[in-house]
């Protein structure tokens, strides 16, 4: 068996708000076709880590490192090349031209003087820019603003499900998938998401925030599939959830783990995510206590009284 | 809604047809001339408002500053005298840097906060106008504006030729033609809306309205979306600024770009249907027409009727702040929504009544499909 290929590598991850900091060297893997879960209580820095890892959250030290395939890069590279200006106004193109005669001025004859001018104006051309991508290379998440992220093929499923509660279910798909491209993929994976969760389809012109939890839960999943991640970070997807429905969206996230999309799940319920997942994390007030097989977590007797119930 | 979809068309319709019937009047033409024109800034507001829910409390200064913009580009103080095309597209470029430049600092601050900074800078754009003599001309304003319509033609040709009857002007800033040029333009406004509320940056400001955590987790671009709306709507107040600067001939006194404006513009939104194109331009002409048409012709009718000493107190004009605030305060009493409510707001505003709709289709699809599924979900919910 090969070493499994590292998709995300979080080093010794700081995050906070104001004056507080939530994680400390928090540090966790997660290889390629896995399902890695994050227990731990309210309050112990679970969703911050998400978030952080999304952009959401502003890192503080640390990296978060992603690895994104072949696919994913060709796609990206395509839909941005260049970035916005460049594509549509041919600016930054302009400006890099201007730096580089800039940087032929001799020292002597205040080249001094234009170099530095001529280094600050490239730098702004860039700005916003997409980064251009290149394979086999890591990319270093917290220094990409949140919405390239998604991009990337990382998409979140945020904590308390944030559907957009006035779009119909229909619309609340169609955004899912705003980073996209191409209209017949789309509605390729519209098709798919029906497939997966049939409810949607019977709702499919009914305003979201007007669906129960369970379904808008299955809602937001589907939306956070649209945009076809690589890895899909899942926050407390049992949340306020009636037991069934639980069991239901378990098995949809050990589905689409089949399929090839690598989850780290963030839980309390701790049973549930153990049963699901490969390997699990324990975390305890942003920091990581404890790692293992997640048949291991679920044996352990400290993990069984701790957070198990027994 | 299918009313909806036929009234506005058919308003345009019999609007444009106003100057030609025999009923006709200059005087009531340019009253209609200037409601065009804030409907366009109404408009121009539900972008920020309606679209993206930015409480913008500023778009005065935006209107101001178009305005001023088209009296520096065309009056004989100034050397640069340009045609009203040229001044009215550089009073909206102006308007919108402007509204980025003020608005780019703030984006991160919410509801309320962001209200407030923009309050504050719609007082101190009117305090500059004001003050900065040796532009504006302080109170008295830029005039005489009297600007050719296009690059080349004169402002003078002489549209005698064309006239349906007395009523009708000689100058092409004159009603009717003025009259038609700004009709053109609102319903221009309208379509551009229209287009933009089906695209994909109009879907994306509803999503950014409805969570800004989701959109962005959705690859959306928070601040820049926010910055196109306060570009767009700025931009658009400044062309209606443009507007009214030309069909006034002047600039007028600065104090009608003050905060009362601002809020007579909110309101007008509101009335009518936050985020609705059509219930905004029946708010404007509802608040607006009442505003400066109907109060006058009320007291005019009012004072022929009654002859005694009672009638000083019988002036609807003196009384019109009343009337109008408690309008407002039945309005948002019974109908929150506004008078055209857009489908979303109304469905946040009014859950029964679209729970019921939701609950029938459930019900009637749960006959056709499969009732085993239906019954299980309804349980575990």
């Amino acid at each position: 068996m090969s070493a499994p290929a590292p998709l995300l590598e979080v080093h010794n991850l700081e995050a906070g708000y104001g004056a507080i900091n939530v994680l400390h060297r928090l540090s966790l893997v997660v290889n390629a076709g896995e399902i890695v879960t994050i227990i731990g209580a309210n309050g112990a820095g679970k969703s911050t880590t998400l978030n952080a890892i999304c952009g959401v959250v502003k890192t503080r030290a640390g990296t978060v490192r992603y690895t994104p395939s072949l696919e994913v890069i060709e796609s990206f590279t395509a839909a941005n090349a260049g970035g916005w200006w460049l594509r549509n106004t041919g600016i930054p193109q302009h400006l890099e031209r201007v730096t580089r005669k800039l940087a032929r001025v001799p020292l002597a004859l205040g080249g001094f003087l234009a170099r530095p001018c001529g280094r600050a104006l490239a730098g702004f051309a860039r700005r916003g820019d997409v980064p251009r991508l290149e394979p086999d290379k890591r990319y270093t998440l917290n220094r990409i603003p949140a919405h390239l992220i998604v991009r990337l093929g990382v998409s979140q499923s945020p904590e308390g499900r944030k559907i957009f509660p006035r779009l119909t279910v229909l619309e609340n798909l169609e955004m899912g998938a705003f980073t996209r491209t191409d209209p017949d993929g789309v509605q390729a994976d519209i098709r798919k998401a029906y497939e997966m969760f049939p409810i949607l389809e019977k709702r499919k012109h009914q305003p979201g925030g007007l669906l129960s939890g369970g379904e808008q839960q299955m809602l937001a999943i589907a939306r956070a599939l649209m945009s076809r991640p690589k890895l899909l970070l899942l926050d407390e997807p049992s949340l306020g959830l009636a037991p069934q429905i639980v069991v239901q969206i378990f098995d949809i996230v050990k589905e689409l783990n089949k399929q090839g999309v690598s989850v780290l799940l963030v839980e309390q319920n701790a049973r549930m995510a153990l049963k699901v997942a490969h390997r699990g994390y324990v975390l305890e007030t942003g920091r990581i206590t404890f790692t293992d097989r997640a048949d291991a977590l679920l044996h352990d007797p400290r993990i069984r009284e701790a957070y198990l119930g027994e | 809604m299918s009313v909806a979809r036929y009234w506005v068309p058919a308003l345009f319709a019999a609007l444009a047809a106003y100057p030609f019937l025999p009923v006709a009047e200059a005087n009531r033409g340019e009253q209609f001339t200037i409601l065009f024109v804030y409907a366009i800034l109404a408009l121009a507001l539900n972008v920020v408002i309606g679209y993206t829910g930015l409480l913008h409390l500023g778009i005065a200064a935006f209107f101001g500053i178009g305005a001023y913009t088209v009296g520096v580009l065309t009056v004989p103080f100034f050397p640069l005298q340009q045609s009203f095309l040229v001044a009215a597209l550089a009073a909206a470029a102006v308007s919108a840097a402007v509204g980025v430049m003020t608005t780019a600092p703030i984006l991160r601050l919410r509801g309320d906060y962001f209200a407030l900074v923009t309050l504050g800078f719609g007082l101190i754009a009117l305090y500059a106008i004001r003050n900065l003599d040796a532009i504006t001309e302080g109170t008295k304003g830029l005039n005489p504006i009297e600007a050719g319509p296009l690059p080349g033609v004169k402002e003078n040709v002489d549209l005698g030729g064309a006239r349906l009857n007395a009523e009708w002007g000689t100058r092409w800033y004159k009603y009717p033609y003025l009259y038609f040029v700004i009709l053109g333009a609102l319903g221009g406004v309208t379509l551009l809306l229209r287009n933009l509320e089906r695209s994909r940056l109009g879907r994306a400001w509803v999503a950014l309205r409805e969570d800004e955590l989701a959109s962005s987790c959705m690859g959306l671009n928070p601040a820049r979306l926010k910055l196109a709306a306060v570009a767009l709507g700025a931009g658009l107040a400044g062309l209606a600024g443009a507007f009214y600067a030309m069909a006034l001939r002047t600039t007028g006194n600065p104090a009608a770009f003050d905060f009362t404006l601002s809020m007579t513009m909110v309101c007008c939104v509101i009335l009518g249907g936050l985020g609705n194109r059509s219930g905004v331009i029946l708010g404007t002409f509802i608040l607006i027409g009442f505003d400066r048409i109907a109060t006058n012709l009320l007291d005019n009718y009012l004072q022929e009727q009654f002859d005694s000493g009672a009638k000083t107190y019988l002036k609807v004009s003196g009384w019109r702040l009343i009337i109008f605030g408690t309008a407002l305060i039945v309005m948002m009493r019974f109908r929150p929504e506004g008078l055209l409510p857009e489908s979303r707001h109304q469905r946040e505003l009014h859950p029964e009544a679209s729970e019921a709709e939701g609950e029938a289709a459930a019900r009637e699809e749960a006959a056709a499909g499969d009732p085993g599924t239906e019954g299980g979900e309804q349980k575990s919910t």
